[in-house]
């Protein structure tokens, strides 16, 4: 599958700043996109236009030529959000958080080193890395193609940083995910990425 | 400095305890002498309150307690009804209003200007007439006219909750919309329900009261607190205050309890203001 954002613009409200420009980016199945600009450049917004949660003013979101938004059911565009708190209802425990997803392998858990005993527990309970965990294992569901991870770990120590990012990067491998990355650090995304876009350098340039 | 040994939250729990409580007790008490209540007996007609009969007795012998009883928790037990069907009327309503789309929506809201446009008791009195009056115009009515304040609450909510971004992302996990609003949305407007729920019940009764007193509601023969009520303004200018006095305390005083009962239970679910 390919997925391709065609010209996007997009501002929120007619009253406010132009927030993307004609942008268009493509992405495979068997890629892992940087994408590193500085802060309020847009860089959430555009993942959300991409998931689909917001529809863009002009130009389109396509999956192998198709708009996102046809794809009804499970989204095989699936994004991880920056701020964990915000996407886990805060009255469900977090094993009916993760069941609202798809069937997830043990290994998936193991992986992101969620514990079991996390699993009784609410929201408030857990600190936003543990949070950002099963965020993740939620979006790593068996229908998923394309993974648009959105500064997820920036509330997570260098050690843990490194744990997750590295499960991830065998995880989108084994199973043929396309992963954007979006993030503020150079050094990280050229680890994670097969390749990197600096949006910054190309308005410039 | 301590002035109260009992903190908000508990007093507030305690008010809430012995209203329901009471309301039981008048229940149950109703219906256990729904028999007594209805006994004539003409060697003691027009008797003032005494020891015997503390509320007296009316120009057929029948003992006004015990028929004062009966008539409350026939209101009650009306208005639990009429107050349970009305709110599930008005939960379903403000999800289907808030979730199906613009068309939806506007047709619920003009159901809900259109219902609360009118008076109430004017509709009230329509719809159980139609009806055929009795129990079951009576619930009908009541049912059909209170639902609208707490649907549109309730429409509220889910449309703040709509945006809550764990909402969107359970929709591109593939979630239906009635799973959506099962999972994520009834848990959240639980609480607003019950209180809504309860505080519908003194409306409910004292509706019911209201259209029984005037004729349109519950047959004469039914020992109901707006026939009670009705039938005592023959005899209360000859004299028997008793007929209107006791059994017209005893509603405004379940009314009250009732007010008590939803005021507490909202100040306990909403934690800010339990010590208010």
């Amino acid at each position: 599958m390919i997925l391709e954002a065609k010209h996007i613009s997009f501002r929120y409200g007619k009253e406010t700043r132009q927030i993307l420009n004609d942008f268009s980016l493509k992405l495979s199945q068997e890629e892992r996109l940087g994408l590193i600009a500085p802060s309020g450049f847009g860089k959430t917004t555009f993942c959300k236009i991409l998931a689909g949660y917001e529809k863009p003013d002009v130009g389109e979101i396509l999956l192998d030529g198709r708009p996102v938004s046809d794809y009804k059911g499970y989204c095989p565009v699936q994004m991880i959000w920056q701020h964990p708190e915000q996407v886990v209802n805060p009255r469900l425990r977090m094993r009916e958080v993760l069941a609202e997803g798809d069937h997830l392998e043990q290994r998936v858990l193991d992986g992101l080193g969620i514990e079991p005993d996390w699993m009784n527990r609410y929201p408030a309970e857990l600190s936003g890395g543990e949070m950002q965990r099963f965020c993740i294992a939620r979006a790593l569901g068996e229908r998923t193609r394309f993974i648009l991870a959105d500064e997820i770990s920036t509330m997570l120590d260098l050690i843990t940083q490194s744990q997750i990012w590295s499960f991830l990067v065998d995880e989108v491998e084994r199973k043929g995910i396309g992963l954007l990355a979006v993030s503020h650090s150079m050094p990280l995304l050229k680890q994670v990425c097969t390749r990197v876009r600096d949006l910054e350098e190309e308005l410039r340039g | 400095m301590r002035t109260h040994v009992l903190n908000g939250r508990v007093r507030t729990a305690l008010w809430f305890s012995l209203a329901v409580l009471f309301l039981a007790l008048i229940t149950i008490l109703g219906l256990v002498f729904a028999r007594e209540a209805v006994v004539t007996d003409f060697s003691r007609k027009n008797l003032p309150p005494s020891s015997a009969c503390i509320f007296g007795t009316d120009w057929m012998g029948r003992d006004m307690f015990v028929r004062t009883l009966a008539g409350l928790s026939m209101s009650i037990r009306i208005g639990l009804l009429a107050a349970g069907v009305s709110a599930l009327l008005a939960l379903l309503l403000g999800i289907l209003s808030a979730t199906m789309g613009k068309a939806v929506d506007s047709a619920v809201t003009w159901v809900i200007d259109l219902v609360m446009g009118i008076p109430h008791i004017l509709l009230l009195i329509l719809i159980s007439y139609a009806c055929g009056k009795g129990f079951r115009g009576v619930v009908i009515g009541v049912t059909l006219t209170h639902w609208t304040s707490l649907a549109r609450v309730i429409r509220g909510e889910v449309l703040q909750l709509k945006e809550a971004p764990y909402i969107k992302v359970a929709g591109k996990l593939g979630l239906r919309p009635w799973q959506i609003a099962w999972k994520h949305m009834v848990p959240h407007l639980f609480p607003q329900f019950l209180v809504g729920l309860i505080l519908l019940f003194p409306h409910a009764i004292l509706h019911e009261a209201s259209i029984t007193f005037l004729g349109f509601g519950l047959s004469p023969e039914q020992p109901a607190i707006g026939v009670i009520l009705s039938e005592s303004m023959q005899y209360l200018a000859m004299g028997k205050w008793w007929l209107a006095v006791f059994p017209g305390l005893l509603l405004v005083l379940t009314v009250a309890l009732f007010d008590v009962a939803g005021e507490s239970l909202r100040k306990l679910l909403d934690p800010g203001s339990a010590h208010a």
